[in-house]
């Protein structure tokens, strides 16, 4: 196995080598001293996951736009995404409705400390109260108490035979900006050569914000393994109709190799200046 | 520069082809994801010749992928 991958690195090197010494031929025989190439970039995962075999995208505490079912939409996102990208086998059930689950557990009082429940919220306790309707982000901050339910979690992970949870808030709404913006403009001089200037002209935008947190779940005994956020944008011209589901198809896109990388090896595609 | 071994004599310093060879050596180490040693080599090539802006270019590229690869990584 050790033989085999340091016979694959190597023959990775060789590749490499031959790759650059081609393009740096090439950037002699040319003139420049210096030339664009592709890259590749592996990245090794952020959680060691060989513990399981299986993960299960439970569901997300998700809100901001009425446009989108962004919890069913996350989950089926996230599971198509690790079926093909990831070694992982990709749990299918039904999509938890985590707002609701936290909506019930917030009712007995027993179960959080009340040293717990007076910091949370830096003492304001209508703040503690998960909001049914989630439209900002501090709207969310209620329900982290749910996923530092470790007995709920071990539970769910018991029924699912011990997996990799994966659940986490997802806030996707709607967001207006108006400034100066950089546009690039088309000119052509005299001899109608075309040149591309900077240009800046006042814009008002509107556009969507995503901005994901993604908690990775030990199923065996529900603690929290790892969790990180995002936080992604996209603006439009006012007069632009772009529908909500495309937008947050477009910012999801930018996040999944994010999500991906923490679970997977994965390879980020760039160029990079070569110079000799 | 050709071994991977990052100390330079000083009369090595000034020349070009060198700072070149410890950008694409950078370049080389991304590539095959040895992420710790492409940051030094980057970072010598820049401290050599800190106004190339295709050195600063790679560097900045590359520490984009340096910090998604870091960020919020468990310790073991």
């Amino acid at each position: 196995m050790t033989a085999q991958l340091k016979a694959n690195r190597r023959t990775r090197r060789l590749g490499l080598v031959a790759i650059l010494t081609a393009f740096a031929g090439l950037a002699i025989a040319c003139g420049p001293d210096y030339l664009e190439i592709p890259i590749e970039t592996p990245i090794r995962p952020k959680l060691d996951v060989s513990a399981f075999q299986r993960v299960l995208v439970v569901g997300f505490v998700a809100g901001g736009s009425d446009d989108v079912d962004t919890n069913i939409e996350t989950v089926r996102l996230l599971r198509s995404q690790l079926r093909t990208r990831s070694s992982l086998k990709v749990i299918d059930a039904d999509v938890m409705a985590l707002i609701d689950i936290a909506q019930e557990q917030s009712k007995p009082a027993g179960d959080v400390p009340a040293a717990d429940a007076a910091t949370a919220g830096g003492g304001d306790s209508p703040a503690l109260t998960p909001a049914k309707s989630i439209k900002e982000e501090k709207d969310l901050e209620p329900y982290e108490r749910l996923f530092a339910n470790t007995s709920y979690w071990k539970t769910i992970g018991e029924e699912y035979q011990n997996p990799l949870i994966v659940t986490g808030t997802v806030l996707f709404a709607p967001k207006t900006s108006s400034g100066m913006v950089n546009r690039e403009e088309e000119v052509f001089d005299s001899l109608g050569r075309r040149r591309v200037i900077p240009v800046r002209t006042y814009m008002e935008r509107k556009g969507f914000v995503l901005q994901p947190k993604f908690i990775f779940i030990d199923g065996r005994n529900g603690t929290t393994l790892h969790s990180e956020r995002y936080r992604e944008e996209i603006l439009y011209n006012a007069q632009q109709n772009t529908p909500a589901l495309s937008s947050y198809f477009e910012l999801m896109d930018r996040l999944v190799p994010n999500f991906l990388s923490a679970l997977s090896n994965q390879k980020i595609k760039g160029t990079r200046v070569l110079l000799n | 520069v050709a071994r991977g071994d990052l100390s330079l004599g000083k009369s090595d310093r000034d020349r070009p082809d060198v700072r070149g060879a410890y950008n694409d050596l950078g370049i080389a180490y991304e590539h095959e994801g040895q992420l710790e040693k492409a940051r030094k080599a980057y970072e010598k090539a820049l401290d050599l010749d800190p106004n190339n802006m295709q050195i600063r270019q790679n560097y900045e590229l590359f520490k984009e992928i340096n910090d998604r690869a870091t960020e919020g990584k468990p310790k073991d």
